[in-house]
């Protein structure tokens, strides 16, 4: 059984502009240990639907409309919220896309452990204080006993960023969401997060769902990954599979438009031309119809749903790229 | 042909200590660089946040006032220009910024916008220059009908063409683009670099394109600069400084950097420690605290810019590099 599997969630979001369907439809599964990146462009659902699964979407405007959440078999969506807190941030742990708003600025930092350490595993004074230099240690921080009297603005984006891993960390989670944990550091920082993440997994077995828009982030690090475009799975498969036979149009574009080492600006970047729907009505047929190289008139019509073409390969379009196996 | 010449080059800010006036910090963001453009050529210029490239671009066009040094553009002193040479030479040298949502006029159309550094240069007549924005537009693939909206009504992309265009307006030699492509999606990115490599093609432009992606600056690049804590540590042509490396902070900058190739996983590898205080720079080789190669000498000579192997053309500060 996967550790967590997300079936047929729909999040719909009231705006000025009418209801904005931003997830609709998105099934996934990941299995204990393992890591899942979840990529496309801004605005696709993928922060949508990490929220989701610690039902923390803001309602109103949002709302769950529809669809599960299996944590072990049992669906968060259903179970009674008084239940939650035993999940969240012990079973499941998140962290979030921007590191330097998700620290309260007026706390230091080992204000903002204490407060968790007494709430969630009530440990107080000199016992919670070694937790947190222990937590903060093994986040690779320097100096963990200086940084803990520190405030988040004294703090660089990346040492920031290992509080919160070491905030999450705290109830050894099975699994850790990181919503684009590293969009906003240097490359070489980065580079560390990432090695720490992984790190983390090996010793205890965590499974990762990492939210990036960067495929070499993916390649590096994730064993499977989802493409997620317009509020829909379009494909789902193993990393190295997405990267040597990409089956959906939209990954391919998506490969193409990144400068591969050595090409210069002589040979044009393949180009996805036009932009992503926006998601008032949901539309006909396939959503990347209007942009796809590929269409068809039967795109315009039927709406392709996500299905398994290769071992382990899913993807959701009437022409994808490579042919299905037959079997 | 050299268009842009750029020596000693420094940029300090004064910082903190409001109430001890004299006592002030220096924070040195841009420190003693040189380097030439040449007429039609891109400089990329990368380096982590903070290195003071963004100073960098913005003491050239003296959208900042130098501390000292000279900029030398075709054969004016940028740094010594009168207002009015000054005003004559922001027509040859544009700025082109990373966030296109917050660097055009929300109250004026996208057309205004594109407009208004032809009126402030009267240029043409109102007729004149309306075509002129049509041309522009027609440049950077916007379509005509666009004109009169406002920004909030485009995307990222769309901003950033618009962005361009603005640059364009008035018939530049040098483009100074601060992390053009850096808000944007991937495939958007990859829209605005192929029209930024066209642009460069039809009017001969020069660029000097500051980002933090490597592989961008890979891909648009002739010349490339490495700068660390306001220094350049690394320069030299694109091929050279990928590919014969000769400084550790743009090898740990490349080894960095995710490769999106999962056949090649273990092939990037990790780097200590993170970039120093600008306020309190580490003495000798600024980059010693990091460097798998510091010896005693780094802790306490500077090095300076000197050829790579001999060849003037690829240099680096580095006490370890092969001369
Ligand atoms: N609180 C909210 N109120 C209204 N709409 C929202 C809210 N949060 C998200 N949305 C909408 O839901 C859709 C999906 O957004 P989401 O944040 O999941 O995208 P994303 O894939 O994470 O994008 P990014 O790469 O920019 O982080 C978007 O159209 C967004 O505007
Ligand atoms: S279903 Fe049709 S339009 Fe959609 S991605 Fe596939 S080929 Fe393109
Ligand atoms: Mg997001």
């Amino acid at each position: 059984m996967a550790l967590l599997e997300i079936k047929n969630l729909k999040v719909e979001f009231d705006t000025e502009a009418g209801v904005n369907h931003a997830v609709d439809g998105v099934s996934l599964s990941i299995e204990a240990g393992k890591t899942l990146g979840v990529v496309g462009e801004s605005g696709c659902g993928k922060s949508v639907t990490a929220m989701s699964v610690l039902r923390l979407i803001p309602r109103p405007p949002g709302r769950i409309v529809g669809g599960e959440v299996l944590w072990k078999g049992r669906n968060l969506l259903a179970i009674p919220a008084k239940e939650l807190p035993d999940v969240r941030g012990k079973q499941i742990a998140m962290v979030f896309q921007d590191p330097m708003t998700s620290l309260n600025p007026v706390y230091t930092v080992w204000r903002i452990f204490g407060e968790v350490l007494e709430k969630q595993f009530g440990l107080k004074g000199a016992a919670a204080r070694r937790h947190a230099i222990e937590a903060l240690t093994r986040v690779g921080m320097s100096e963990p006993e200086t940084r803990l009297d520190q405030y988040p603005h004294e703090l660089s984006g990346g040492m920031k960023q290992r509080v919160l891993i070491a905030l999450a960390l705290l109830g050894e989670p099975e699994l850790l969401i990181a919503d684009e944990p590293t969009t906003a550091l240097d490359v070489t920082i980065q580079k560390q997060i990432l090695v720490l993440l992984k790190e983390i997994q090996r010793q205890r077995d965590m499974a990762i769902m990492l939210i990036t828009h960067s495929l070499g982030v993916v390649a590096e690090t994730c064993d499977d990954v989802l493409v997620m475009y317009a509020g829909r799975v379009v494909e789902w498969c193993a990393v190295e599979q997405l990267f040597a036979s990409p089956a959906h149009p939209y990954t391919e574009g998506l490969l193409g438009s990144i400068p591969r080492p050595g090409q210069t600006r002589e040979t044009p970047l393949q180009t996805i031309e036009g932009t992503v729907p926006a998601l008032f009505e949901v539309p006909k047929g396939c959503r990347f119809a209007d942009r796809c190289p590929r269409s068809q008139e039967r795109c315009r019509i039927d709406d392709p749903q996500l299905r398994l073409i290769a071992p382990g390969h899913r993807v959701a379009c009437h022409f994808p790229l490579i042919e299905e196996d037959e079997q | 042909m050299t268009l842009l010449d750029v020596r000693d080059l420094s940029k300090h800010f004064p910082v903190g200590g409001g109430f001890f006036r004299g006592s002030k910090a220096l924070v040195r963001a841009v420190e003693q660089v040189s380097f030439t453009v040449n007429e039609g050529e891109t400089l990329g210029l990368v380096g982590e946040s903070g290195c003071g490239k963004s100073t960098l671009g913005r003491t050239l066009l003296r959208l900042e006032e130098a501390t000292s040094g000279t900029v030398r553009f075709g054969d004016k002193d940028v740094l010594k220009a009168s207002r009015s040479e000054l005003f004559a030479l922001r027509r040859d040298m544009q700025m082109v910024f990373q966030d296109p949502y917050s660097s055009l006029n929300p109250r004026l159309t996208v057309g205004e916008s594109v407009a208004e550094p032809l009126e402030i240069h009267r240029i043409g007549s109102r007729r004149e220059r309306r075509e002129m924005v049509r041309e522009l537009f027609r440049k950077v693939g916007l379509r005509d009908e666009m004109l009169d909206r406002f920004p909030n009504e485009f995307s990222g992309g769309q901003r950033q063409r618009v962005g361009l265009a603005r640059a364009l307006a008035l018939r530049p030699r040098l483009i100074v683009a601060d992390e053009p492509v850096s808000a944007l999606d991937v495939s958007v990115q990859a829209q605005v670099l192929n029209l930024m490599a066209a642009l460069q093609r039809e009017f001969g432009l020069t660029y000097i394109f500051i980002s933090h992606d490597l592989s961008v600056v890979d891909y648009i690049s002739d010349r490339i600069a490495v700068m660390y804590l306001g220094r350049i540590v690394e320069i030299g042509p694109r091929e050279r400084v990928f590919r014969q490396t000769a400084h550790p902070y743009s090898r740990a900058l490349i080894a960095s950097s995710p490769i999106p190739d999962p056949t090649r996983r273990g092939e990037s590898s990790v780097i200590r420690g993170e970039i120093a205080s600008p306020l309190n720079p580490p003495s000798g080789c600024a980059f010693n605290p990091r460097c798998p190669l510091a010896t005693e000498q780094c802790l306490r000579e500077r090095p300076e810019l000197l050829p790579v192997l001999g060849d003037a053309s690829h240099q680096t500060a580095c006490h370890h590099a092969p001369r």
